[in-house]
């Protein structure tokens, strides 16, 4: 094998990839609000050191800026910023509400119980401030104690207006399988958002609301909402990645490269790098769709921080390409340290599955499944592992499942899931086990 | 499919040092390459659009038959993102009159929106202002309390746009209302305020050496080559502010309000409210609708920094949701849950028998030092000598939690502390934080360490008192923090003059009586006080 040519020639392809990046005009037509903010508050602090309500804000402003470009490193800014404002005040509601930000900062790493207790920490310092209670809950969703999260959301429940959880109840009602309640939960959240809050804020929520509803199987609906996303914000990365999705689905794949090009020139996410290299492949573009895989590892393993949040993005790549099962395992394990809901689960499951031990994925598949989610990427996980099992007829109720949440829920997985089904349907009769 | 294999062996050097070579190049190329993953929803922890920043009423200084009542919302509005902030149409903003003395609300000026100024009403495309006003009232509500519903259309009305003076005709003939952006007029240090109470520093300006080792060489503020040490937070800042205009006969009343807290019959009761509809329910549709008619108050204020001095962090939520009628229940009973007064102290006396008087007090400050410049402001005058024997008095002062407007008060007497409030209603340049620091050194008692010799180092016996046991870090903070009486933000020349907060940006001699507000970057002569910064390509 001529492994050095091979080697050098990835390389020259990861590096031409990389300059497309570098030389992308890039998402810039965003606008400069948040940017006013950091300037406003930077001069501030600079006049008056010792304002710490000010470090706070810079902060805050910092944590949205980091929202907006994607860009980690401004969560440094922001704890070095919220820091400052602690050394400044450290009692009160001041300390809480930096505190609290904190714990967004830590949230964003992939720190989930670091947050949870900074939260916790925040509510301390302000016993009658409910802001906190946001993150207890979110850390809790991270870590599978969904009761937890439950209650914690429920204290914000009285407020009224833009305070209100439209958004974290909507995420938890989808996980808890009630399909209709998010989408309520997640129209509210755009109709409360709209006007009060910066776009990027109410694009993220317009975008929840068109992932929802592509998981919903309503196609024209999630398209309608990633647009109106588009529109609040032009060049949301997200929305181009999920309207993207929305296009492969549509078999519109031309339109889902382009997309999928745009959202990654936005932000380089190793997720959205998977999904194009999976229409790639689906549209027998083999080369390209290799330098896209290629590049989701490169992206994932560019460095610590990377490795954190990505663990469980790269297990699932492997494990969708069945490449590496042994590290997909090992990352997936690695993640369950720090997280334990239920899509780490499904990982696991996946993983394991990879590694030909199916019945260790069953049980961590329904882990995955407790809830009752309704997502057509579990249904498939599940159908797949019981038809390894030999369980037909629960593989052929996950598999057409997954169909029923979404024909077309995945440019190829899709295919895989229908060509299974009609293969156990086969088997039921033959008496075979399908490969 | 190939996949990346760890394998080394037999891969050519030169083709390594190639791969490293690529990686580095590509590397530092400025774009995010550690993406977040985005899936987090964003925190919302504030609700500016109903948070009510500052309350005022007093008589018109064009025109004394015309009464100012305003309301400020969105606090810390920063100027270069000017079209961000809006009123919010889902909001009923209120100003409610007390003119009969029950604390209950006789009158209301209601204030409603449509549109954002960052998607324009279709009744205002252009101009100055994106947003449709539409003020009702004063009238008498249907509904007094905390629960509420909007007036019919039988009242005075007032519409337009924001950010312009709108005039009333009809029956409205002689109101004038402005709601829109405008520079804020709040003074205060609470940075080193948040110091203070934080544990990091013990008073406003430093004191002798400033190394916090006893009373006379307190932390604080060092004072700088102009002879100021003061920083006003606020300045920089714009706000949102309502503006109302009436004529003194539509609001003043004619019942007899005597033996009230309204200390006389040409005084009334002025606070401010906002509301929201009830929680509104899951609709499965895209309407924009929610919730019932009835609109449920969800903040209310009348003077100032009342909730952020003396309310605790856990009654705030039903502090906002009650009502000034409510806030002088139980009084004096410390075991009742309904009223408010149980968390302000209790009020010094001219005789207590214990040496713990109002007078002995001033003679401590003075002993300190700090009620003369460069230390402290100086003392009330003649409040020394209040004969009082009434332990509720301050209480009352600020309880109901409503602004006082005496309607014949005349400047400068309106700025005594009376039973008419902290000050004669609220003007826009009232140094209200000096106001409050004053009054509250003077009056209200501290419990200080056994047997320091000082007045109120006596037991405590059921006072409700500061806790000072310690010195010079008293454990509650306060006591420290109103110390000096002034946080010193205006020049040390008039500190004396509460009728001056020391204002950022000029305030206007007529309607709508507030600054301007600051201008967007890239305005090449930034007013003084306002923080200015490199010009942006494009405007948002």
């Amino acid at each position: 094998m001529k492994r050095g040519s091979t080697t050098a020639a990835r390389a020259t392809a990861l590096a031409a990839v990389l300059s497309v990046l570098a030389t992308a005009g890039g998402g810039d037509a965003q606008p400069r609000e948040t940017d006013h903010v950091i300037r406003f508050y930077q001069a501030r602090v600079g006049r008056d050191p010792d304002d710490a309500l000010g470090y706070s804000r810079l902060g805050n402003a910092y944590v949205q800026k980091a929202r907006e470009t994607g860009d980690v490193s401004y969560y440094d800014l922001a704890d070095q910023a919220l820091r400052r404002s602690l050394a400044l005040v450290s009692r009160g509601p001041v300390a809480s509400s930096a505190t609290t930000w904190l714990a967004v900062v830590e949230f964003a790493r992939h720190q989930f119980r670091d947050a949870l207790a900074t939260a916790e920490k925040a509510r301390a310092l302000d016993p009658g401030g409910l802001a906190p209670y946001a993150i207890v809950g979110d850390a809790h969703v991270e870590l599978g104690e969904y009761d937890e999260a439950a209650r914690a959301y429920a204290k914000l429940q009285e407020l009224s207006g833009p305070l209100h959880p439209h958004s974290r109840l909507a995420h938890l009602k989808f996980l808890m399988g009630d399909r209709d309640g998010a989408l309520a939960y997640a129209r509210n959240a755009v109709a409360s958002a709209r006007g009060r809050v910066p776009a990027e804020n109410l694009a993220w929520a317009q975008a929840q609301l068109g992932e929802l509803l592509f998981q919903a199987g309503d196609l024209a609906g999630a398209e309608r909402a990633h647009q109106e996303a588009l529109g609040t914000r032009p060049g949301y990365h997200r929305a181009l990645a999920e309207l993207a999705r929305v296009r492969a689905a549509q078999q519109r794949y031309g339109d889902a490269v382009e997309l999928y090009r745009k959202a990654l020139a936005a932000v380089p996410l190793p997720e959205y790098a998977a999904a194009l290299g999976d229409v790639y492949t689906k549209m027998a573009r083999t080369s390209e769709a290799r330098r896209q895989y290629d590049l989701v590892e490169f992206i994932g393993r560019l460095s610590a921080l990377s490795q954190t949040i990505y663990n469980r993005e790269l297990a699932l790549f492997y494990a969708d390409r069945d490449v590496k099962p042994r590290e997909a395992l090992e990352l997936a394990e690695r993640e369950l340290q720090v997280r334990r809901d239920i899509y780490t689960y499904d990982v696991l499951a996946w993983a394991l599955y990879r590694n030909g031990r199916a019945r260790e994925a069953a049980a961590a598949m329904a882990e995955a499944l407790r809830l009752g989610t309704r997502d057509a990427r579990l249904y498939f996980h599940a159908g797949m592992i019981h038809a390894a099992l030999g369980d037909s007829k629960r593989a052929r109720e996950y598999l057409s499942g997954a169909l029923a949440i979404n024909p077309r829920f995945h440019p190829l997985q899709a295919d895989v899931a229908a060509r299974v089904l009609a293969e156990l349907g086969r088997g039921a009769e033959s008496g075979e086990r399908p490969r | 499919m190939a996949h990346l294999t760890s394998r080394r062996v037999g891969i050519p050097l030169s083709a390594i040092s190639l791969a490293l070579l690529l990686l580095t190049v590509a590397l530092p190329w400025g774009r995010p390459v550690q993406g977040a993953d985005h899936r987090e929803a964003p925190l919302i922890s504030l609700d500016p659009t109903a948070d009510i920043a500052d309350v005022f009423a007093f008589r018109s200084p064009v025109d004394p038959s015309f009464v100012v009542l305003a309301m400020t919302v969105n606090g810390f509005a920063v100027p270069g993102v000017r079209g961000s902030y809006s009123f919010d149409p889902e909001v009923l903003y209120q100003i409610k009159i007390d003119n009969t003395g029950d604390a209950r609300e006789d009158l209301v000026i209601q204030i409603r929106f449509a549109g954002f100024e960052s998607d324009r009403d279709p009744r205002c495309p252009s101009g100055p202002g994106g947003q449709y006003v539409t003020m009702r009232g004063p009238a008498k509500p249907t509904k007094t309390g905390a629960v509420n519903q909007r007036l019919g259309k039988k009242v005075p009305e007032v519409t337009g746009c924001t950010n312009q003076p709108l005039t009333g005709s009809g029956r409205a003939e002689g109101i004038t209302v402005f709601a829109g952006l405008r520079d804020d007029p709040f003074v205060t240090d609470s940075a080193q305020l948040n110091r203070i109470l934080g544990g990091t520093e013990q008073v406003f300006r430093a004191i002798g050496s400033g190394d916090g080792s006893d009373l006379a060489n307190l932390d604080g503020r060092p004072v700088d080559g102009s002879g100021r040490s003061g920083f006003d937070t606020f300045g920089g800042f714009n706000v949102s502010a309502i503006v109302v205009e009436v004529p003194r006969a539509m609001v003043e009343g004619t019942r007899s309000r005597l033996g009230t807290y309204l200390a006389n019959n040409t005084t009334i009761g002025v606070w401010g409210t906002t509301s929201r509809r009830q929680n509104f329910h899951l609709r499965k549709n895209e309407d924009n609708d929610f919730g019932s008619g009835q609109f449920v108050q969800v903040q209310r204020m009348g003077q100032q920094l009342i909730k952020t001095v003396f309310i605790p962090s856990t009654e705030r939520e039903r502090y906002n949701r009650t009502t000034p009628d409510n806030d002088l229940a139980d009084l004096g009973s410390f075991a009742g849950p309904r009223g408010f007064s149980r968390f302000i102290p209790d009020t010094l006396t001219s005789d207590d028998g214990s040496g713990n008087t109002i007078a002995a007090r001033a003679g401590l400050l003075t002993a300190l030092g700090v009620t003369a410049l460069p230390n402290g402001a100086p003392l009330i005058p003649g409040l020394d000598a209040l004969t009082s024997t009434d332990v509720n008095l301050v209480r009352r002062v600020i309880f109901p939690d409503v602004l006082r407007l005496d309607l014949e008060f005349l400047p400068p007497n309106d700025l005594v502390v009376a039973n008419n409030g902290l000050q004669n209603g609220r003007r826009l340049d009232d140094d209200v934080t000096d106001i409050l620091l004053r009054a509250g050194r003077q009056l209200l008692d501290v419990k200080f360490p056994d047997g320091s010799g000082v007045p109120g180092d006596g037991p405590l016996d059921g006072r409700r008192a500061l806790d000072c046991s310690s010195l010079p870090n008293c454990p509650d903070r306060r006591v420290l923090a109103v110390l000096q009486g002034t946080d010193f933000i205006e020049l040390d020349a008039d500190v004396e003059n509460v009728g001056n907060s020391g204002q950022d940006r000029p305030l206007l001699p007529g309607f709508p009586y507030l600054g301007e507000p600051h201008p967007l970057p890239g305005n090449p002569t930034p007013a003084p006080g306002t923080v200015g910064y490199p010009p942006s390509p494009g405007n948002d």
